[in-house]
């Protein structure tokens, strides 16, 4: 669009043209002008108004015969709207640069304000002041026109005769007032101009800053448009690729491949837009890259007149935009590589590893989890871990997951797990809270160890370790077996050689019975310490396991003069396995003792702190363990004893035992005044 | 007369009816038999009258029994010991060096035999 369609749309009516042709004839200048505003469009004096209009003023002044002329236009930019010379004739030079004439004041001031023609002598609407300036100015006769077009003032046409001139005729009004007409075409035009180049510079702009790849296609296919984006990332040149068809510009596989050419046909026929997809292209010697593209209709710009109804706006071009998406793609494909390295790494876990939401409901359940489970991902989805639990332990996992949902973490806690056959699974569980990027508890995972294999070779270790204490309590054992195999062997000697010795018979045959049931008692405890146990917790007098494995150990005490002092008071029952706290108790007496070689005291102490825990001390008077020895003392194999004595399992195991009980033991220990173990067994179930 | 011909013979250990066993067998062999379960008395039986003989078990609740042989052959270097226990064994070191070291005569394991008994007592007692 431009300043000549203006011009077409407003011809001159056919009276006008002929009153026209009659006047052009009484003079050349009038001549002149006529052709101007009989050619429409031509450009006359050059291309724009500013070469234009000076030269017609010249003109209307010599067809007019005025001694002044000036071209006066309204300057929008100031508040107060004013009126600035952009031509003159018959002025001085300081005049024309000075001149500023405010909407209201003086003869075009007033010609703006009232948008009314002004013809002085002879028009009827001069105010008085007006009349008055006009004779101040010594002017004969006043012609003044407002520039108008689609109904904005742009200007005045100002025109003056000086000394005897006759006044303007109303032709002459007529003829200045055809060319402020024309003037005020051409200005607007220039404005409309000047205001579309901007606008076509705002949007080329806007086109070749946009980090997207833009070319528009007309209906034979051919590029009509192409932005510098697309330009530099397909190495191409303007020259090569406008007007081109897009067969030549894309390579033929990506047509086929992604048929483009039937798309923008399409695009053409429906008038919709088309969201594409993702194409990839490869411009000669660069790397391949991967673009969204989709195909956006552009609409030829709607008629002045209404569309006829019932009639379809016409797509004049599809435009292809196309952006450049490889980065995020392989970013995408980063994220897809560590989501699958991560699966990979949860599902090839030995592990349980399961998420939860903040209810405990399980949302994932790793391979690991199926295989110790037994139970399939689906058949436990949103189910809650709890009821997966052995049934006198759901309690635990109950406050172990509200700890969780508190944003706490829970570690190394033992709970069985069901299988899907019934069984339970001894579990040691680790978990903790998952947090949002507001910090918010989102879910919870758990990892779980299954404690199966372990316990298996804890249970076979404490075995040995369990063997191996029975060695060491062999010399007390046999010192206590001797005595009444001897007492047996003695007696039944002396009733054969006396068989007769009523008194001597009586008497023996009382100590052979009485010998007989103290050794066969010692067999019976050393038979119960021996046997492997079955793991298995019951409701366990601490008690009586004290008592117990002290008579097993009296002989060892008492051979290796060590005095006892037990304190005993009354014990709640717990839930334990008898047989492994009395494994833990022997070995802690057998260490007491062995630390007192010469002799000493071992102090038994077991007292109950309220319901909570019991607790059962371990005191002697021996040589002690180093500070430096102490951390190390649970450590599975640490040992101080020379080789073959002692086989370092011994704590390790009591250790183990404690911590399967949720129990802890501790030590407290003075070099040269002995050391005190604590096994502290909570009473809960 | 015939009591002052019985050579005395002191039995010191721990267990009761070890000490019943052993009266009973040198008593019938024709000893004068005194018996004790702890050290310290039978050192204070030592010091009143001699004995000839006296079995000693390696392992009394209030002295090691290898300690009070020291102490009798201190006290009383006339009077023969015989170490009994049911710890140690015949060839055991600690055994054999009281032996080499003339702490005690002979040594007796339990369970042990009456003649086995009769025999390390007129063999110690032959020897003061």
């Amino acid at each position: 669009m431009n300043a000549h369609l203006v011009f077409e749309n407003n011809p001159l009516q056919p009276a006008q043209v002929s009153l026209l042709a009659q006047v052009s004839l009484a003079c050349p200048h009038t001549h002149k002008l006529i052709s101007w505003l009989m050619e429409s469009g031509k450009d006359l004096y050059g291309p724009n108004a500013d070469n234009v209009l000076p030269h017609i003023l010249e003109e209307v002044a010599q067809a007019t015969q005025s001694s002044r002329a000036s071209l006066m236009l309204l300057d929008k930019a100031k508040a107060e709207r004013v009126l600035v010379i952009k031509a003159a004739v018959g002025f001085p030079a300081e005049v024309v640069i000075d001149t500023r004439v405010k909407v209201g004041e003086g003869i075009a001031g007033w010609v703006v304000r009232e948008r009314s023609p002004l013809l002085w002598p002879g028009g009827t609407n001069i105010p008085p002041e007006l009349r008055e300036m006009i004779a101040r100015e010594g002017f004969t006769a006043a012609l003044c026109v407002a520039l108008e077009a689609e109904g904005d003032v742009l200007g005045v046409l100002d025109l003056a005769r000086l000394g005897d001139a006759p006044p303007f005729t109303s032709r002459d009004l007529w003829l200045v007032s055809l060319i402020a007409d024309r003037m005020a075409w051409v200005l607007q035009g220039e404005r409309l101009k000047s205001r579309l180049e901007g606008l076509e510079s705002f949007v080329t702009r806007i086109l070749e800053s946009i980090p997207s790849s833009l070319i528009v296609i007309d209906r034979s296919l051919r590029i009509v448009s192409a932005n510098c984006n697309f330009l530099v990332k397909g190495r191409r040149e303007a020259r090569t690729t406008m007007g081109r068809k897009i067969e030549k510009v894309f390579p033929q596989v990506l047509l086929e491949y992604t048929h483009l050419d039937q798309k923008v046909r399409e695009v053409f026929r429906t008038g919709q837009s088309t969201e594409g997809g993702k194409l990839a292209y490869r411009a000669p010697g660069l790397p391949g890259r991967i673009y969204y593209y989709r195909l956006i209709p552009l609409y030829l710009p709607p008629p002045p007149f209404p569309a006829k109804r019932g009639k379809r706006e016409e797509v004049e071009n599809v435009m292809l935009l196309m952006d450049d998406i490889t980065e995020r793609e392989q970013l995408g494909e980063e994220v897809r590589r560590a989501e699958r390295h991560l699966i990979s790494v949860v599902e090839c876990a030995n592990d349980l590893v399961i998420s939860m939401d903040t209810d405990g409901h399980i949302v994932t359940w790793n391979r690991a989890a199926e295989s110790i489970s037994g139970l399939k991902t689906e058949q436990v989805k949103g189910q809650s871990l709890l009821s997966l639990c052995a049934a006198g332990q759901q309690p635990m996992m109950a406050e172990m997951l509200r700890r969780l949902a508190r944003g706490e973490s829970v570690q190394n806690t033992e709970v069985n797990l069901l299988t899907a056959s019934g069984q339970e699974v001894p579990i040691a569980w680790n978990c903790s809270p998952m947090r949002d990027d507001a910090s918010k508890v989102a879910g919870i995972v758990v990892v779980g160890r299954d404690l199966t294999e372990r316990r298996r070779l804890e249970a076979q270790l404490s075995h040995s370790a369990k063997m191996a204490s029975l060695g060491v309590m062999a010399g007390g054992i046999a010192h206590e077996l001797r005595n009444p195999l001897g007492i047996i062997s003695a007696s039944a000697q002396l009733l054969l050689e006396r068989p007769a010795g009523a008194r001597l018979r009586s008497q023996g045959l009382e100590k052979i019975y009485a010998a007989t049931q103290r050794a066969s008692l010692i067999i019976e405890n050393l038979l119960k310490f021996a046997r492997p146990q079955d793991g298995r917790k019951k409701e366990t007098d601490v008690h009586a396991v004290l008592e117990e494995t002290l008579v097993l150990l009296t002989p060892q005490i008492t051979l290796q003069k060590v005095t006892l002092k037990k304190a005993f008071q009354q014990l709640p029952q717990i839930c334990a396995n008898p047989e492994l706290l009395q494994q833990v108790f022997t070995n802690l007496i057998l260490n007491a003792c062995n630390a007192m070689p010469q002799g000493g005291t071992l102090t038994v102490t077991a007292q109950a702190s309220g319901q909570e825990e019991i607790l059962v001390r371990f005191g002697d008077t021996g040589h002690g363990i180093p500070q430096e020895h102490l951390p190390m003392i649970f450590d599975p194999f640490f040992t101080t004893m020379p080789v073959g004595k002692g086989t370092g399992l011994g704590l390790s195991i009591c250790y183990s035992i404690i911590s399967q009980h949720q129990g802890t033991i501790e030590v407290e220990s003075q070099v040269g005044q002995g050391s005190t173990f604590t096994v502290r067994l909570p009473c809960k179930r | 007369m015939i009591e002052k011909s019985l050579p005395r013979i002191l039995v010191v250990d721990d267990e009761p009816d070890v000490c019943w066993a052993l009266e009973n067998i040198l008593c019938l062999a024709g000893y004068a038999v005194t018996t004790t379960t702890l050290g310290a008395e039978a050192l204070e039986l030592l010091a009143r009258q001699p004995y000839a003989v006296a079995f000693v078990d390696a392992k009394l609740p209030d002295l090691d029994g290898l300690e009070l042989v020291a102490m009798i052959r201190q006290q009383s270097p006339h009077t023969a010991v015989v170490l009994i226990s049911g710890y140690y064994y015949r060839e055991d070191p600690i055994v054999m060096e009281g032996l080499a070291k003339n702490l005690y005569v002979g040594f007796l394991s339990k369970p042990f035999r009456l003649s086995e008994v009769r025999s390390m007592a007129s063999r110690a007692a032959s020897r003061t």
